[in-house]
């Protein structure tokens, strides 16, 4: 059985820190166990994934908190352009096109999101 | 914020369209390529044979404009800024910025890359492959517009989570997976690495030949990635014929030697001035610093092991001096 990447509960942010079409970058956890959580948002629908680009191993961005937008409901990896779908994580243009960005599940629980 | 794309109808000569982004003009005939930026003394116009332009493009698009600077040549090329673009004419280039004609615009990643993927797809003929060596793809390229050949430009660069042929990443090449051995390495055994694990330890360790997944690479200098530790990656690939772009590093990158010989021209980043000339042979590694620019000669097809840190942080510790351009001080 695997191991939650953030486990379930953990609040994430609110909803409204992550801005609508948009994307926010959550840091979980601490030192060597932190784990950069990154959030989409399209209206009233949030989804979450490790922010850990399939292509390289490494964070969609090179500024803290700060990612490309590359249409609606894509978000481009900082680095070497792969292009993801914000609803299932799916790279859909790029370099590892068909790879996926790990799935963190998520909740509400009124405006706050939290993993699932 | 620069100007959106723009293209021009097809050429009723050559079939070809032509492209603006911002200030820079992209067009081609049968030959050549002709990249035009404004100076102080007018418009100023590069040639380049359209070949080497549209193999340079396809590393360009394919590797999402790389580790910083993709030099097409001596004058033309790109910075990724990890966000932005920059495209750049003659501004590495110590004769054109001395005088004042070279011009540099910075754009969003993704209008960068929309024009630069509209144009590859333009101009590549039926039959020409930008990711093959020059005896296997001819000479397609050239004359008027014939087809295209978006199958051959939109190959990507092939990657691993972990290691290839583990369950669930990326496979082993195989002849029924379209990738047959390549007539260079015909003479390279097909044999799978045996791996006989201590009791405890089944299921855990993977191993590949490695050679034999080489053998099967069906394009040139275009590094897969076979493993990953971390940002650790190993990116081996088959060359053969010349780089097409002169790749100025942010970070230090090895090259292992695992066959034949390469020919590597080593150029001063900022200014393009000839700093070195290394031959690498088979079992040679050569550390390229970070503040060169290199572009290799391969007169045979062969093996090179790319060993690249993907670590994004050491772009900032090179860039503020904390740690040196090279591995080793001697």
């Amino acid at each position: 059985m695997s191991v939650p990447i953030v486990a379930p509960g953990t609040p994430l942010c609110r909803l409204d820190e992550t801005p609508d079409m948009g994307a926010h970058e959550v840091l979980v956890g601490e030192d060597r166990g932190q784990v950069s959580v990154i959030l989409l948002r399209q209206g009233e629908a949030v989804t979450a994934f490790r922010n850990r680009c399939p292509h390289f191993q490494i964070p969609l961005n090179a500024r803290p908190d700060s990612f490309l937008i590359a249409g609606e409901g894509l978000v481009m990896c900082g680095f070497h352009s792969a292009v993801f779908r914000f609803s299932d994580g799916v790279c859909v243009d790029g370099p590892c096109k068909g790879a996926r960005l790990q799935p963190i599940p998520v909740r509400r629980d009124g405006d706050m999101i939290l993993a699932a | 914020m620069n100007a959106p794309t723009k293209f021009a109808p097809a050429s009723n000569e050559t079939g070809y369209k032509s492209f603006t982004l911002g200030s820079f003009n992209f067009s081609r005939d049968e030959y050549f390529v002709y990249i035009q930026w404004p100076t102080k003394n007018g418009p100023m116009t590069h040639y380049m044979s359209a070949d080497v332009f549209l193999r340079a493009m396809m590393r360009d698009v394919a590797w999402g404009f790389f580790y910083y600077q993709v030099n097409f040549d001596d004058v033309f090329g790109t910075n990724n800024l990890y966000g932005k673009v920059e495209m750049f004419a003659g501004s590495f280039n110590e004769t054109f910025t001395s005088e004042g004609l070279n011009l540099t615009e910075t754009f969003d990643t993704p209008e960068i890359m929309a024009t630069f993927k509209a144009i590859l797809a333009d101009w590549t003929n039926e039959g020409f492959d930008p990711f093959a060596a020059p005896r296997e793809t001819g000479t397609a390229w050239m004359g008027r517009k014939n087809g295209d050949n978006l199958t051959a430009i939109g190959r990507d660069r092939e990657t691993c989570i972990r290691m290839v042929g583990l369950p669930g990443d990326a496979p082993m090449r195989t002849d029924e997976r379209g990738y047959p051995v390549n007539a260079a390495f015909a003479d390279v055994p097909q044999d799978a690495a045996e791996v006989h694990a201590e009791p405890g330890y089944e299921g855990r360790v993977h191993a590949i030949n490695l050679f034999a997944y080489l053998s099967r690479s069906d394009v040139t200098w275009n590094p897969s990635i076979s493993s990953a530790v971390k940002t650790n990656l190993f990116c081996p690939t088959t060359e053969e014929y010349i780089l097409p772009i002169k790749h100025g590093n942010d970070r230090v990158e090895w090259f292992i030697q695992f066959s034949d010989e390469i020919k590597w021209e080593i150029e001063d980043k900022v200014t393009g001035r000839p700093r070195a000339k290394v031959v690498c042979k088979a079992g040679d590694i050569a550390s390229m610093p970070a503040d060169i620019r290199h572009q290799g000669f391969s007169t045979k097809r062969s093996m090179l092991l790319v060993w690249e840190n993907a670590n994004p942080k050491v772009v900032e510790l090179h860039n503020s001096g904390a740690i040196p351009p090279y591995p080793v001080e001697f």
